[in-house]
């Protein structure tokens, strides 16, 4: 984090040598990595990834294609960027409605992936690019696996706070099933790609899916 | 005596003929270069004028047979799934143990034959978020196979008793079909083989198939333990 010059005394900067205050070349660095960050995803999200050009891409965020490649080297690194910041927002979303402990298991799982899908309901093409991308890309691939093992957690912590509650049974597979629910909540995805499914509608299919998985595990 | 004109058409009917012959020609090696190189160079990094060199033919001529690169893919997929069909047509009667059993063996099956070109697998799942809408259609077609010999194990099921009789079957079909091919990306990433994956999918059916089981013999289960 950066603080306002104001806001640090000169102590700090000698006392911690190493985290010098940022210079005003490197905040004006930062602002365009941004700007480029924005109008990629923009772009990525309305026209497709393989149809944006760095020059697009420059044009949109108002800057030069020199002032692109100044923040990343190539169109993929972008996408990798923009692809990372995207799902780092949807593990957000499903985070904040994780907490509510009086649903069960079925209903908060539902309601989380529901956060995910409301979350990249817009951004479809960047979804299918990253598809496309991550198995072509083993940099990608990489990238994609991490972001799905974050939300592989989300998923399993769930499911041990249901067993902790008394409603599902001891004896289950957490992590197997976390795999499964993972799983089918990105097999879903296609069901938005090319039935036009709304958010509410995957969410509505999560719903039973995790209830015809979980019924059996009842702690009876 | 030939009637005037007859030797002209027979001609050009031949010409049609040698015309068509050599387009099929064209075709099959596009296919089999096409084939080769999405297994081993990948869907995403093959170019059209890769396939049409390994083939020896001009880019133009894979385009006349071929509208895509996605529509080459769909091709050999289709052909895949006809032998994979032919296997599965032909063991699904004899497949031995209760409906779980029975699912495992068929999903093992289609790894075995599916892991013979594990490349080509992956280049149809890789394709299959960004192809047209039509060849998604045709996917479906063939995986509805798959889904109708799954659907009915698990009413045969039904029938002997293993099976719930309320259980929503269709979506319990989607889920195994989902779940099996959601294994060909943790194949990939963590590098099981056959072996592994069919291990994966039976622990899969077990926890699957927990929610199947008939309520009576869960209650059965639960006073005995």
């Amino acid at each position: 984090m950066y603080l306002p010059d104001d806001k640090r005394g000169p102590a700090a900067s000698v006392s911690t040598p190493r985290t010098r205050r940022p210079t005003k070349r490197a905040l004006a660095k930062a602002r365009t990595k941004a700007r480029v960050l924005d109008a990629a995803r923009e772009l990525f999200v309305t026209r497709g990834f393989e149809e944006s050009t760095i020059r697009d891409i420059a044009a949109t965020a108002g800057l030069s294609t020199g002032a692109v490649f100044g923040s990343f080297s190539d169109k993929n690194q972008l996408f990798d960027a923009v692809m990372m910041a995207s799902f780092k927002e949807a593990f957000e979303a499903a985070s904040s409605v994780q907490g509510h402990a009086e649903l069960g298991a079925a209903e908060a799982l539902s309601a989380m992936f529901g956060a995910a899908y409301r979350h990249f309901g817009s951004q479809l093409a960047l979804v299918r690019a990253s598809q496309a991308q991550c198995w072509s890309r083993p940099e990608c691939a990489h990238l994609f696996e991490t972001a799905v093992a974050r939300g592989r957690g989300l998923v399993e912590l769930t499911l041990h706070k249901a067993v902790k509650a008394g409603e599902l049974s001891d004896t289950l597979d957490a992590g197997l099933l976390a795999d499964m629910l993972m799983d089918l909540y990105i097999a879903n995805y296609r069901r938005a790609v090319f039935d036009g499914w709304t958010a509410e509608a995957l969410e509505a299919r999560t719903l039973a899916q995790a209830r015809a998985l979980l019924c059996g595990h009842l702690r009876r | 005596m030939l009637p005037p004109g007859a030797l002209t058409s027979a001609r050009e009917g031949w010409i049609v003929r040698v015309r068509e012959a050599q387009k099929q020609a064209t075709r099959e090696r596009v296919v089999a270069a096409a084939g080769a190189l999405f297994e081993s160079v990948g869907y995403e990094q093959t170019t059209i004028r890769m396939i049409a060199e390994a083939a020896g033919v001009a880019i133009g001529s894979v385009f006349t047979t071929f509208a895509s690169k996605a529509e080459v893919l769909n091709h050999i997929l289709l052909q895949r799934f006809e032998a994979l069909f032919e296997e599965l047509d032909r063991l699904a009667p004899h497949l031995p143990g209760g409906a779980r059993q029975r699912v495992s063996a068929l999903l093992g099956i289609a790894y075995e034959v599916e892991c013979r070109q594990l490349g080509l697998m992956l280049a149809h799942l890789a394709a299959s978020h960004g192809w047209p809408a039509e060849i998604e259609t045709e996917s479906r077609r063939r995986h509805q196979r798959l889904i109708q010999l799954i659907r009915e194990t698990l009413k045969h099921g039904v029938e002997q008793g293993e099976v719930r009789r309320d259980a929503d079957l269709d979506l319990y079909v989607e889920m195994i079909v989902s779940v099996y091919l959601g294994n060909y990306r943790t194949a990939w990433y963590d590098g099981l083989d056959v072996g592994g994956l069919s291990k994966l999918m039976e622990r899969q059916l077990s926890a699957l198939f927990e929610g199947l089981q008939p309520v009576n013999s869960r209650t059965v289960i639960a006073e005995a333990a």
